[in-house]
């Protein structure tokens, strides 16, 4: 239970790093400096300023809506047109700059944002869960059924959808791409402040805990196929079972060895991951 | 041809004429000449005055390296705080013989490389001391560079492996992982009485070094662990590892792990139901942990140098107000140790002077009475030989200690 949990975790940790690459195909390594400060942010408004929890919340999704446009307008709209290599490294560079602003807005200590649904136990069955990884399950399942009738039914999530497909055809179809390509970091920095939600309780917040979280997101993209939301989902279950199944039950010494030996095999056999698309190019 | 016809030459082809010896002559040109000497020396002797001033009011210059930024900053920046404090002390009686104490600070992270890059930083600053940073992969990282810099340097870390490495340039002022880690499995089995410990250690050098003495007191004692599982200090989920550990049916867990982690640790087990007693680290004394921790901290054990937000010592309580007032937050027991060691060097500085040598050699030959205790070095340069045994409850949403025993095994 535990394995799958954190493995939800990190399939909505990486959410919002898939939504920006596939609609303008750029990394966006500050991905998990994004998911820090939604918690800091949730922590800010509830234990610096006395806010209950659900408006500390909103006001999160709210202030990264607003951090997500501008990481666009800064980060990612003035490199669009350079090589990809360029891009990478602005948010690199935005990495670093989110991470130690953190540092220097809340230090180096440790915090801990409180649960919705507290910090208490459910025993079933001889199995102690904590109520907080129900949680969990119920959030990552809300929005990865969400983001599909979202995408699917809606007019501006088929227009996110073209947009990310061929931004010239999605033009000449008269698409506005360039505000589409907006909303999607919006779309992708409210995604992290929900992962920063629920990861915060679990791990407390720390400004470097944004490093563990984009080497785990990007680990669980990789294994599920780059590009695909479900090989996202099944990439960050399988990582989560296997880390915990590893330490449990083999070693836990050697647990990042041999997870990261089990992943390498794993893409082995699935070189573009579990979902991974074929994709041809006429040249 | 002589100087003088040289000069006549010369100041022919200039239009001047002179008269008389080069270097000597009455009227404006003798008159200005002796001014100009006269300034001259004047400077030269204001020079030497203020060459002289300034080397009797130079600063004392002290190194200090501590985590800023990184996994590990949250010990860190409460030892350099600390450090600050004595300095500040110091500083308003007048310094270290009218002589200002200047402290050299740089972060040494949570690396290795960041941790030798800040000493040399600090080196090219001459400092005449440093109190070096508490980890033990950073300070074995940063020996070389001491021993051949022949400076000396003062930390409260813990593993023990440090003051075993013939080092005369490193002093230990925190009991050592031979002290504490003996303690506190003494005190798991004669006290609590118990036959089935699982041990959770961090796979870093303040792990393994504490695992070991762990592992030998309990053979000493007849005692095999049912677990041990390790964990990176960055790990931020040890559900793997706990799961490992509850399979083992233990009646008691030990764990040697840094802040956060040992946070996690407290945490996920209370999530897991594992409902045994902890007998925790260090690590557990710290008041942002019990933060994160919270109602969890109820029961757990904890071994500590030093208990500053508990101690009646009323220096002590003194002390730790004066250290939130600067700082705007609780100091732990690393930072009063922090300080102790401070003001043990500075106490040295003002004996000998900023002499590298004769620091070392003071250090070794006397002893200091700080507010978490008696220091003296012994033969490995280990300084402090005290440890106490807590027990955590809840009272009013915070974490209280209830002293269980204490250690001193300090020389005389």
């Amino acid at each position: 239970m535990s394995g799958l949990s954190i493995g939800c975790v990190y399939a909505l940790a990486g959410f919002g790093f898939l939504l920006v690459y596939n609609a303008v195909g750029a990394v966006n390594f500050a991905h998990g400096e994004l998911v820090m400060f939604g918690g800091y942010l949730g922590y800010a408004a509830s234990r610096g300023m006395g806010a209950p929890l659900w408006a500390a919340f909103l006001l999160s999704l709210a202030a990264m809506a607003l951090a997500g446009l501008l990481y666009s307008q800064v980060a990612y709209y003035p490199m669009r047109n350079r090589p990809a290599a360029t891009v990478i490294i602005a948010s690199i560079g935005m990495s670093i700059l989110l991470r130690n602003s953190a540092l220097a807005l809340w230090g180096p200590d440790p915090v801990k944002l409180d649960s919705f649904v507290g910090d208490g136990l459910v025993r079933a069955a001889g199995v102690v869960i904590p109520r907080h990884q129900l949680l969990i399950f119920v959030v990552t399942a809300a929005v990865f059924i969400g983001q599909s009738l979202f995408f699917s039914r809606t007019a501006i999530g088929r227009r996110l959808q073209a947009t990310a497909q061929d931004q010239e055809a999605a033009r000449l179809m008269g698409v506005r791409v360039g505000r589409m390509i907006a909303l999607t970091f919006v779309l992708s920095a409210v995604l992290a402040a929900i992962a920063g939600f629920l990861l915060a309780p679990l791990w407390f917040l720390e400004p470097e805990v944004s490093l563990v979280i984009i080497v785990k997101a990007f680990i669980a993209i990789v294994i599920g196929g780059f590009g695909s939301v479900p090989g996202l989902v099944a990439g960050g279950l399988f990582l989560g079972v296997t880390e915990v199944l590893v330490a449990s039950h083999i070693t836990s010494q050697y647990k990042d060895v041999l997870s990261f030996l089990i992943l390498l095999t794993v893409l082995m056999a699935f070189p573009r991951g579990f979902f991974g698309e074929k994709i041809e190019e006429k040249v | 041809m002589t100087a003088r016809s040289v000069f006549q030459i010369v100041d022919g082809r200039c239009g001047i004429e002179r008269e008389g010896a080069m270097g000597s002559r009455t009227g404006r040109d003798g008159v200005m000449r002796g001014i100009g000497k006269g300034a001259g020396r004047s400077a030269l002797a204001l020079l030497c005055v203020l060459l002289c001033a300034g080397t009797v009011l130079a600063d004392v210059k002290v190194g200090v390296i501590g985590s800023q930024t990184g996994a590990l900053a949250v010990l860190g920046q409460r030892q350099i705080n600390a450090a600050e404090l004595a300095a500040k002390r110091w500083n308003e009686r007048g310094g270290i013989g009218g002589r200002p104490i200047t402290l050299v600070v740089e972060d040494s992270s949570d690396k290795t490389t960041t941790a030798v890059t800040a000493l040399d930083r600090v080196l090219n600053r001459q400092v005449c001391a440093i109190l070096g940073p508490i980890y033990s992969f950073q300070l074995l990282a940063m020996f070389p560079e001491v021993e051949k810099e022949r400076i000396p340097m003062l930390s409260t870390s813990g593993t023990r492996r440090l003051t075993q490495m013939g080092n005369r340039w490193y002093f230990r002022t925190y009991p050592h992982d031979g002290i504490t880690k003996r303690a506190c499995t003494l005190f798991v089995v004669e006290e609590l009485k118990k036959t089935r410990p699982a041990l959770a250690c961090v796979s870093t050098e303040y792990g393994k070094s504490g695992n070991e003495i762990i592992v030998q007191v309990l053979k000493e004692k007849g005692i095999v662990p049912v677990a041990v599982t390790w964990h990176e200090k960055s790990d931020k989920d040890l559900t793997g590892q706990l799961q490992q550990i509850k399979r083992g049916d233990p009646d008691v867990l030990i764990s040697q792990a840094h802040p956060a982690d040992t946070a996690i640790l407290l945490k996920q087990q209370r999530d897991l139901g594992i409902d045994v007693p902890h007998m925790a680290s260090s690590a557990a004394s710290m008041p942002s942990v019990h933060e994160l921790v919270g109602a969890g901290m109820e029961g757990v054990y904890v071994e500590a140098a030093a208990l500053p937000n508990f101690d009646p010592d009323p220096r002590v309580q003194a002390w730790t107000k004066e250290y939130v007032a600067a700082f705007r937050t609780a100091p732990d027991s690393f930072a009063l140790l922090f300080y102790d060691t401070a003001e043990f060097l500075f106490r040295a500085i003002e004996e000998v002077g900023p002499d590298r040598t004769r620091i070392r050699q003071w250090l070794e030959s006397n002893g200091h009475d700080g507010l978490a205790g008696r220091y003296v070095f012994d033969h490995e340069h280990n300084g402090a030989g005290f440890a106490v045994i807590a027990r955590y409850h809840m009272q009013e949403g915070r974490a209280v200690p209830e002293m269980k025993k204490k250690y001193d095994f300090t020389q005389k």
